[in-house]
C-alpha cells in the first residue's frame, strides 16, 4: 500500500487534499465552518454536507450510498458540538478509479461494471482525513481505513485463505469477500472500529483475522503516512516561526 | 417574591417525543424496550404463501412476495428485461449478477426518490451481487423458439420439445447466426407504513420473490427488414434506410415457464444497535451503578432510531457463512467492540438457522 | 443566502481607476491571456487531462462505451459533455442546484463543441442502427479563478485529442463485433474535424454618473478585458463569448445582457482573437504530438512497427 498526498492545493477551499492510492486518484475538499442554509442548520451541533462525485458520469444512487456511509463515519469523528449552527462541506471528486485505469479510459460495455464501491469508500475516507486536517476541523481522533480482500482456495479445503491488502480490481474479481475497515487511532494505536463494511462470502473466523490484520495496517498508514504528511504540513505552515 | 416551581410530569408518550433518549434510558433501566420487546428479541415477520395471485394474474410480473412485520407491509414484484450479450463474451460459471431494486416508501405523495430510498436500493443491489446469489448462467437465454406463420396460424417451434417438423432445418440456420440475449431482473419494492429501518424486510422480500421467479420462454418472429426514416444532419433531405430486425417476444404460456436457479439461500439479515445503560440501584441515595453497553436487536421506533447511533447489520446464511456486515460506531460512548460484534454474529446465526 | 464575495465600493473604485490608467490589478495587459500551466496528460489512461490556468484548475476525462444509436439517427454516434460545478470550485456554486451561471457555462461549452460538430459523429458508427460508440466527456472544475468557459472548452478539446478508443473488428457478416484490448491492438484516436476555441471578453464601463446597463458616453469609456480572473469577473458590466477555430470561422457568439457594445468593437475583438486561437490550437497540437512521441519512445513501439519506412 502506498499513498501519495498533496495538501492545500485548492485556493477556494479551507482544506483540500489529493490522494493517490493504488489505482484510485481523488481530490477531497473541506469548507467549514461556514453559514448553512436555514434547513440544514442544527441548533447544537455542526451539520455536514457531503458530496461525492464519480470519475465518469453524473452522480447517482451509488454515490448517494457512499455519501451516506461517509457521513455516518464523519459524524462520529468530527467534534460537532464545537461548531453549533454551522455547516461543514465535504466534497470528494474521484479523478481515476480502477475501472478507468483498467480499460484505459474506454469501457467496452457499461453493464460489465461490477460494483466494488467499497474500495472507493476506503480511498474517500483516507482522502477525507488529510483534507479535514488541512482545514483545521476539530477531530476526536485520527482515523485510517484499509481494504482487505479474501480469496479462498476451493480445491484444497484446509488451506488458509489468501488475504490481500489493498487489492486491485483483478484480485477483487477473484476474491470471495472484501472488507473495508476504518479504525480510530489514538496515541499511534488503532483503538476501535469506526466502520466496517464487509461483502461477499466469509466465516466469522475469517472476519476476525481480517480485523486483526487491519489493526496493523491502519497503524502503518497512520505512522508512515499520516504523521509524515502532517509534520511536513505543520513545518511548512509555521515556517515563519523558526 | 418567589413562585414555587412545580414539578412537571409528562405522560410517557409525550416524554418520548420531547426527550427520546431519556425515555429510552428509563425503559431500558427496567429491562424493557419502548416497543415492549426483549433486548435481543426480533419482530416477527410474516411471509404470505407463495400462491399470491400477483404473479399468476399479471402477465408482466414473474415473481412476487408479500411480507408483513407489525404494521409494515412490503410488496415486491419482479419484472424482466432482455439485453443483448457481447458476441465474444463467454458466460463463465463463476460470474454472478444482481437484481435492480427500486424501493418506494409510500408516504402519500409522489416525486423523485428520496435519499433514503436510493441508498436502500443501492445497498440491496450490492448485497445481492456480492452474496453471489444469482449466477449469470441462470439468466442466460439458452434456446429460443422460432415463430412460423403457416396460413395465418402462428406456431412457435422450440428445439428441445422434440417435435419433428420441417422447420427444424430452418431453425438451425437461424440458431447459428442469431444474437445472444439474457434476462435482467428488476424488483419493485413498495413499502407501506414504515416504522423502522427496513433493509432487513426488503432483503427478505427480494429473496422470497426470487425464490418463486419463473422465467418464460422466448421466441423470435421471422427476420424482417423494416425501413426507417432518417434525416441528414446537414440538409433537409430525408431517406429510408433498411434495417434488419428480429423481434424478440416473450411466450406467455405459463406451462412453459421454468424456475430460476439460485446459488444458496441468500441468508437472513439482522440488525443490532448498542447503547450504554446505567443500572440504577434500588436504593435511590446511592450513586448510579456501573454502566454497561447493551445490544438491542431489530431497532424500531423513534426513540431507538434517534438515540442509537452505533449499529451493525449482519447477513448470515443457513450454513453459518456471513454475506454482509455493515457496522458503524456513531456513538463514541456506546461502542460495538469485538465482544459485542461476536455476540451479534452469534445471535444472527441462531436466527438464520431458525427462520 | 449567498456565499459570493462582496466587493467593497472602495475596492471597486480602485479597480476602475486602475483600468482607466491602463492597469489591470493582476499585472496583465488588457489583451493578455494567462498561459495554461501544469498540464498533465495521463500516460496510462487515454483521454484524461488536468490543467491549471492561473488559479483555475480543471480535470477532464473522456470515456466511451458501445450502445444502440438513436432510432432516427442510425449512422451517428452519441456524444455528451457533463459539466456540473460543485462547491469544491468555489462556495458560490451550490451543490445539486444549477445556478444560472452554471447553466450558461455548460450551454456555451456544449454549443461550441457538440453543436459545432467538432467531433465527427458518423465516424463513431460501428454497425448502423445497431452499435455505435457513445463518447462522454466529464469536465470537473476543481478551483475557480474566473473564465471557466474558455478554460473548460480548451480542456475538453485537449482531452478529446488525447483520447483513443479501442479498435474493433466486425465479424459474422456485420452481426457481431470484437473489441480489441488496448494492449492487443493500438487504439484509434477520435476524428476531430476542427478545434473550437472560446474567448471571453468582459466589459467595464469606466465613466462615472451613468446608470448601469448603459455604456459610456464615448467609446473610450468602455474597456474590454480578455480572460478575466475571479475579481474581474465579479465586477464586470457585461461580457461576450466568441468561439472561433483556426479556419477563421465564427462558431458561436454569445452576449448575455450587460452593457451594449459598439458594432466596430465586435469586429475588432473577433479579429484580435485570431492570434489567440492560433496560439491555443497550436498548443493543443504540440502537447498531443509531444505526448505521443514520449509514449512512443517509452513503450518502444518502434519495435512493433512493421514494414519499411520509405
Amino acid at each position: 500500500m502506498s499513498f501519495t498526498v498533496k495538501t492545500s492545493l485548492l485556493e477556494n477551499s479551507d482544506g483540500s487534499a489529493q490522494l493517490i492510492t493504488g489505482d484510485i486518484k481523488l481530490i477531497a475538499s473541506v469548507s467549514g465552518p461556514i453559514e448553512p442554509k436555514p434547513r440544514q442548520e442544527l441548533p447544537n451541533v455542526a451539520s455536514l454536507e457531503i458530496v461525492i462525485r464519480p470519475a465518469v458520469g453524473l452522480s447517482g444512487t451509488r454515490e448517494k450510498a457512499l455519501e451516506d456511509k461517509l457521513r455516518s463515519l464523519l459524524q462520529a469523528v468530527i467534534v460537532r458540538y464545537k461548531y453549533p449552527r454551522q455547516l461543514i462541506q465535504v466534497v470528494i471528486q474521484f479523478l481515476s478509479t480502477p475501472l478507468t485505469k483498467y480499460q484505459g479510459g474506454a469501457y467496452s460495455n457499461h453493464k460489465d461494471e461490477v460494483e466494488y464501491s467499497n474500495i472507493e469508500l476506503n480511498a474517500a475516507i483516507n482522502g477525507c482525513y488529510f483534507a479535514l486536517v488541512d482545514a483545521g476541523i476539530a477531530l476526536y481522533s485520527s482515523f485510517a481505513s484499509v481494504c482487505i480482500s479474501l480469496t479462498e482456495d476451493h480445491q484444497t479445503i484446509d488451506e488458509e485463505p489468501e488475504y490481500i491488502i489493498d487489492p486491485n480490481l483483478k484480485q477483487l474479481h477473484k476474491s470471495d469477500s472484501h472488507h473495508v475497515i476504518c479504525f480510530n487511532i489514538e496515541d499511534k494505536k488503532a483503538n476501535k472500529i469506526l466502520l466496517l463494511e464487509s461483502l461477499g462470502d466469509f466465516t466469522e473466523e475469517q472476519l476476525f483475522t481480517v480485523i486483526s490484520k487491519a489493526v496493523t495496517q491502519c497503524e502503518l498508514i497512520h505512522n508512515d503516512y499520516q504523521r509524515k504528511y502532517i509534520t511536513e504540513k505543520i513545518d511548512n505552515d509555521y515556517v515563519w516561526k523558526a | 417574591m418567589t413562585t414555587e416551581l412545580k414539578q412537571v410530569s409528562f405522560p410517557p408518550e409525550v416524554l418520548a417525543r420531547i426527550v427520546p433518549d431519556v425515555s429510552l434510558q428509563r425503559h431500558l433501566s427496567i429491562g424493557l424496550r419502548p416497543n415492549l420487546r426483549n433486548f435481543l428479541e426480533f419482530k416477527p415477520i410474516e411471509i404470505a404463501s407463495n400462491e399470491n395471485n400477483l404473479t399468476t394474474s399479471n402477465n408482466n410480473i414473474f415473481g412476487s412476495s408479500i411480507i408483513k412485520s407489525g404494521n409494515t407491509t412490503v410488496i415486491n414484484t419482479i419484472t424482466l428485461g432482455i439485453v443483448e450479450n457481447n458476441a465474444n463474451e463467454k458466460v463463465e460459471d463463476d460470474v454472478y449478477v444482481s437484481i435492480y431494486p427500486v424501493v418506494d416508501i409510500q408516504r402519500g405523495r409522489s416525486g423523485a426518490p428520496s435519499d433514503e430510498e436510493m441508498i436502500l436500493s443501492q445497498n440491496l443491489f450490492e448485497t445481492i451481487l456480492h452474496s453471489k446469489l444469482i449466477p449469470k448462467k441462470s439468466l442466460n437465454i439458452e434456446s429460443y423458439g422460432l415463430a412460423t406463420n403457416e396460413d395465418g396460424d402462428i406456431k412457435i417451434f422450440y428445439p428441445n420439445n422434440n417435435e419433428t417438423s420441417s422447420s427444424s432445418n430452418e431453425y438451425e440456420d437461424f440458431e447459428s447466426q442469431r444474437k445472444r440475449y439474457s434476462f435482467v431482473l428488476f424488483s419493485h419494492i413498495k413499502v407501506f407504513s414504515k416504522v423502522s429501518t427496513i433493509f432487513d424486510l426488503c432483503h427478505v422480500s427480494i429473496l422470497e420473490a426470487l425464490k418463486n421467479v419463473k422465467l418464460p420462454r422466448v421466441y423470435m418472429t421471422d427476420f424482417s427488414t423494416t425501413k426507417i426514416v432518417m434525416k441528414s444532419r446537414n440538409s433537409n433531405t430525408r431517406g429510408l434506410v433498411g434495417i434488419n430486425k428480429n423481434n424478440i417476444n416473450i411466450d406467455l404460456n405459463q406451462d412453459l415457464y421454468y424456475d430460476l436457479e439460485l446459488n444458496g439461500d441468500g441468508g437472513v439479515s439482522s440488525n443490532f444497535g448498542a447503547i450504554t445503560t446505567t443500572n440504577r440501584s434500588e436504593n435511590e441515595d446511592e450513586e448510579p451503578q456501573q454502566q454497561t453497553v447493551e445490544l438491542l436487536a431489530d431497532l424500531e421506533g423513534e426513540a431507538e432510531e434517534a438515540t442509537i447511533l452505533s449499529r451493525v447489520s449482519i447477513i448470515v446464511d443457513k450454513s453459518e457463512r456471513i454475506k454482509r456486515i455493515s457496522l458503524i460506531n456513531g456513538d463514541n460512548n456506546s461502542e460495538i467492540g469485538l465482544d459485542l460484534l461476536q455476540k451479534a454474529i452469534d445471535v444472527a446465526k441462531l436466527r438464520a438457522k431458525n427462520v | 443566502m449567498s456565499r459570493k464575495i462582496e466587493i467593497t465600493t472602495n475596492e471597486k473604485t480602485y479597480f476602475i481607476e486602475a483600468l482607466k490608467n491602463g492597469i489591470r490589478l493582476n499585472g496583465r495587459q488588457f489583451n493578455e491571456m494567462r498561459t495554461p500551466s501544469n498540464i498533465f496528460l495521463s500516460k496510462d489512461e487515454y483521454g484524461y487531462i488536468e490543467l491549471e490556468w492561473g488559479l483555475t484548475k480543471i480535470s477532464c476525462r473522456v470515456s466511451s462505451f458501445i450502445r444502440k444509436p438513436f432510432e432516427d439517427r442510425p449512422f451517428e454516434g452519441i456524444f455528451n459533455i457533463n459539466c456540473e460545478i460543485n462547491s469544491m470550485a468555489s462556495k458560490q456554486f451550490e451543490n445539486g442546484k444549477n445556478s444560472d451561471e452554471e447553466v450558461l457555462i455548460s450551454r456555451i461549452i456544449e454549443k461550441s463543441i457538440r453543436r459545432s460538430n467538432s467531433l465527427d459523429l458518423e465516424s463513431l458508427c460501428i454497425i448502423s442502427g445497431e452499435k455505435v460508440w457513445s463518447i462522454t466527456v466529464d469536465l470537473n472544475f476543481l478551483n475557480f479563478d474566473g473564465n471557466f468557459i474558455d478554460i473548460g472548452c480548451f480542456g475538453v478539446m485537449l482531452a478529446l485529442s488525447h483520447f483513443k478508443k479501442p479498435d474493433i473488428t466486425i465479424i459474422n457478416g456485420g452481426k457481431d463485433i470484437i473489441i480489441h484490448d488496448i494492449n492487443e491492438r493500438e487504439p484509434q484516436p477520435l476524428s476531430i474535424l476542427h478545434i473550437p476555441i472560446c474567448l471571453t471578453y468582459s466589459f467595464y464601463n469606466t465613466s462615472q454618473n451613468v446608470e448601469e446597463n448603459i455604456k459610456g458616453e464615448s467609446d473610450e469609456d468602455a474597456i474590454y478585458l480578455l480572460d478575466c480572473d475571479y475579481k474581474e469577473d465579479l465586477l464586470k458590466d457585461g461580457s461576450i463569448i466568441i468561439t472561433l477555430n483556426k479556419n477563421r470561422e465564427i462558431i458561436q457568439l454569445s452576449k448575455n445582457g450587460g452593457i451594449p457594445i459598439d458594432v466596430n468593437i465586435l469586429l475588432d475583438l473577433s479579429l484580435n482573437s485570431i492570434k489567440f486561437v492560433n496560439e491555443l490550437t497550436d498548443l493543443i497540437k504540440t502537447l498531443i504530438k509531444d505526448h505521443e512521441q514520449q509514449r512512443f519512445t517509452e513503450l518502444n513501439l518502434k519495435l512493433l512497427q512493421v514494414g519499411a519506412d520509405r
